[in-house]
């Protein structure tokens, strides 16, 4: 027969004070594991939501990045030529294929004018809108091409000054106009701003585009289009889904945050088992007349094994929940950082899934419980019976 | 002095089980904080070693534009300039992405004059200079990769695309764990011949006098107000914190995680000193009955836990010295210059007394104000 729940959870308000130290210990590793967690994800999220697996992006072969890319006129031409037929058109009939140029501008940030970071300039086809499907002019509008207008990511227009709608801004010794504040979904484009490619690689005194994007008519026509490319053996060119290519991006910074963060955790949680099972120890020590009450009660060795482990994973599972509702707290937390890939900066929010990562944080916390518990339940539940009785 | 048998052998012979484990949990702290600060430092310890010296000029726009080469003499020319040397950044890959190291093509001679906290022998010197394929890379770099002087190494490039041979002739040391011994330097002009270009990414200008780096800095940039290719100069300082402050809020995050190591491991000991304090209370009363005053007492639980608190912080200063060079391997990639500095020892010595201040605090207030009698009851 086990024995009654009611036992454990009045034994638990008994010793509040220790109780409650030990709550404590573990909420605050499940929140740091979970925050470490929503810091990743939501980084690689900004990442994943980037691109769409209907797109195609062609670099030169064997550069890293979009910054150390390069694709002359010509190789723009073959590119676009081995799109048709396969590349979705627009109203016009003209193919969605966007010759796209990056740099990076230094440019005051809006916290702080005296202070600038490294901010992300796109050049782009005036298609470009229509090729990245979930891009979604919040105010203003689209840029007219030739007029020297912007269109600002919304990300971008929050961390940099002179990015408001009407504002002028001025770089590549020109001046430039904000003509509209776009959205992405979420993606690392919002951290971007977008202008006329031609009228870009002009200013910037270029001859040659970075990148080719490429809407495709049907997420399957990717291999079609990979293999076209391949028969064009002087193109030198790397092709990839748009949205594999920008998860890549992520890669190192995400590690880094993973590698820090799981380091971090499972120092901590060597404490918080310690922590469980000083308290554990203590409450089978204290209570040592009791189980042997218990047992002469008739209650059985596996009954008293059962009854400490579950009271353990108990205080577990709450201190589980609070650190998780902890970490609830920086859910949707914007923050930034300079993606070194793209030696720009990167606008992200945290991200608490509420599935995967409580999941993991409340499996954590019973581990940690488990681990702590095991072995003073076993030792409550091996204790000799006329012994434990026995005054002391 | 004439308690300290009763306060070791509190320690020692009675539950031996959790006081080590709260030693454990303290001593896990301070490795926990040691390595954070660590790595904290590892983000602006290059702005902390800059010299004030040497100015930073690059194109103005951002670093990813170059400026022409023949920049570098009209900086020369200024009054107060001692040495000028171009460099670029060349990223490359060498064997997988994952073995990241800083690699720079550098105006080797006049680089080395004015970097002299890379320190080579002469013979290396020598060496690496008059070989244009040479490169030196640093002491970390070349212990991470088990490579020596005279070994070849080839880089894929990104930035400059092809393949890059190099032979290593010298191997730098450096004399301060703040000072970045991954990079790899070899020379500008092997690159600019290949990719006949004479960009330059950034010039390095030496002052001769500190105090007029603020004034050379505007100098140089109204020299080239009015030309194609506008420049910003600044102090290696500024530059440096520039980077630093581009990182964003990863300052503000680790020092979120290191509030949470610490309270996570203040409520671990501070529960184990109460528990332990608790079930004493008899003998607490045996003493106060033999004689021990109320403030006897209350200071025997209280240096305990200080002494279990100190115990955890020299556990874990020990630990922290045991991890850093393997970490310092680990983290190459990301944080070159990871190290603990002196500080987040003094830090760490605080917080250990802070625990065991809390955490003895309660029970020894609470032992203090036992009246014997009612001890002596529960036995």
């Amino acid at each position: 027969m086990a024995i009654p729940i009611s036992y454990n959870l009045r034994n638990l308000s008994v010793r509040s004070a220790s109780t409650a130290m030990m709550i404590g210990g573990v909420a605050m590793v499940v929140a740091t594991f979970v925050m470490v967690l929503a810091l990743a994800d939501g980084f690689r999220r900004a990442y994943a939501r980037t691109g769409s697996d209907r797109n195609a992006i062609v670099l030169r072969f064997g550069s890293t990045s979009e910054l150390n890319s390069g694709l002359s006129r010509d190789q723009v031409r073959l590119v676009a030529a081995r799109a048709t037929g396969l590349a979705e058109l627009a109203g016009d009939g003209s193919p969605l294929v966007s010759p796209e140029m990056l740099v990076v501008i230094n440019h005051p940030r809006r916290d702080d004018p005296d202070q600038s970071s490294n901010l992300a300039v796109r050049g782009v086809s005036p298609l470009a809108n229509q090729v990245r499907a979930n891009l979604e002019i919040v105010e203003g509008r689209w840029l007219a091409p030739g007029k020297g207008e912007l269109v600002i990511g919304k990300a971008a227009a929050a961390r940099f000054a002179n990015t408001r709608l009407g504002d002028t801004i001025e770089f590549a010794k020109r001046t430039w106009t904000v003509a509209g504040i776009f959205a992405a979904g979420g993606g690392a484009f919002e951290s971007e701003i977008f202008g006329d490619a031609e009228e870009m690689l002009n200013a910037f005194g270029r001859t040659g585009f970075q990148t080719v994007t490429v809407r495709l008519q049907h997420r399957d026509d990717f291999e079609s289009f990979k293999s076209e490319i391949a028969k064009e053996t002087n193109l030198q060119v790397d092709v990839y889904r748009e949205q594999e290519y920008y998860v890549q991006q992520s890669r190192a910074l995400r590690n880094f945050i993973l590698v820090v963060g799981v380091v971090v955790c499972s120092i901590m949680s060597v404490g918080a088992i310690a922590g469980a099972l000083n308290t554990m120890n203590g409450a089978v020590l204290s209570r040592r007349r009791e189980i042997g009450t218990l047992r002469a009660l008739g209650f059985s060795r596996v009954a008293v094994l059962v009854s400490f482990l579950f009271e353990v994973l108990v205080l577990a599972a709450v201190g589980g929940v609070i650190g998780c509702t902890l970490a609830l707290s920086v859910d949707g937390l914007q923050t930034g950082t300079m993606n070194w890939e793209s030696f720009s900066d990167v606008s992200f929010s945290f991200h608490v899934d509420w599935v995967r990562h409580f999941g993991a944080g409340i499996a954590f916390a019973l581990v940690m419980g488990a681990l702590g518990g095991f072995f003073p339940a076993l030792r409550a539940a091996s204790a000799n019976i006329s012994r434990s009785l026995r005054q002391y | 002095m004439k308690y300290l048998p009763l306060i070791l052998a509190n320690i020692v012979r009675r539950n031996r089980l959790r006081n080590s484990l709260t030693i454990l949990v303290v001593a896990l702290a301070i490795l926990l904080i040691s390595l954070l600060i660590g790595i904290q430092a590892a983000f602006t310890s290059a702005s902390e070693v800059s010299d004030a010296a040497r100015l930073v000029t690059r194109n103005k726009v951002s670093l990813v534009f170059p400026l022409p080469l023949s920049y570098g003499a009209k900086i020369s020319a200024l009054p107060g300039v001692q040495t000028v040397a171009g460099g670029n950044w060349f990223q490359g890959v060498y064997m997988r992405p994952e073995n990241f190291f800083a690699r720079f093509a550098v105006q080797a001679e006049r680089f080395l004059a004015m970097y002299p906290e890379y320190r080579m022998s002469a013979a290396e010197r020598d060496a690496f200079l008059r070989d244009r394929g040479a490169c030196a890379i640093g002491k970390s770099t070349a212990d991470r990769f088990g490579l020596k002087v005279g070994d070849q190494i080839q880089l894929k490039g990104d930035i400059y695309p092809g393949l890059w041979d190099f032979t290593i002739r010298a191997i730098y040391t450096v004399d301060q764990d703040a000072y970045d011994d991954t990079q790899m330097f070899f020379h500008w002009e092997y690159l600019s011949e290949r990719i006949a270009q004479d960009a330059v990414g950034f010039f390095m200008v030496q002052v001769r006098d500190p105090e007029q780096a603020g004034d050379i800095a505007k100098t140089i940039d109204a020299l080239f107000e009015n030309a194609t290719a506008q420049t910003r100069t600044e102090t290696e300082k500024a530059f440096s914190l520039s980077f630093a402050t581009m990182m964003g809020n990863v300052q503000l995050l680790l020092m979120v995680i290191g509030a949470a190591v610490f309270l996570a491991m203040s409520m671990v000991a501070i529960n184990t000193t109460m528990m332990s304090a608790q079930e004493r209370t008899s003998e607490l009363g045996i003493q106060r009955a033999l004689g021990f005053t109320a403030g006897t007492v209350g200071a025997l639980v209280l240096v305990e836990s200080e002494t279990i608190a100190l115990l955890g912080a020299a556990l874990g200063f020990a630990m922290t010295l045991g991890l850093e060079s393997g970490l310092k391997s680990a983290l190459a990639s990301f944080a070159p210059t990871f190290h603990v500095p002196l500080w987040a020892y003094a830090m760490g010595l605080l917080i250990a007394i802070g625990i065991g201040a809390v955490s003895g605090g309660v029970p020894a207030v609470r032992a203090a104000r036992l009246r014997p009698v009612d001890a002596l009851h529960a036995l």
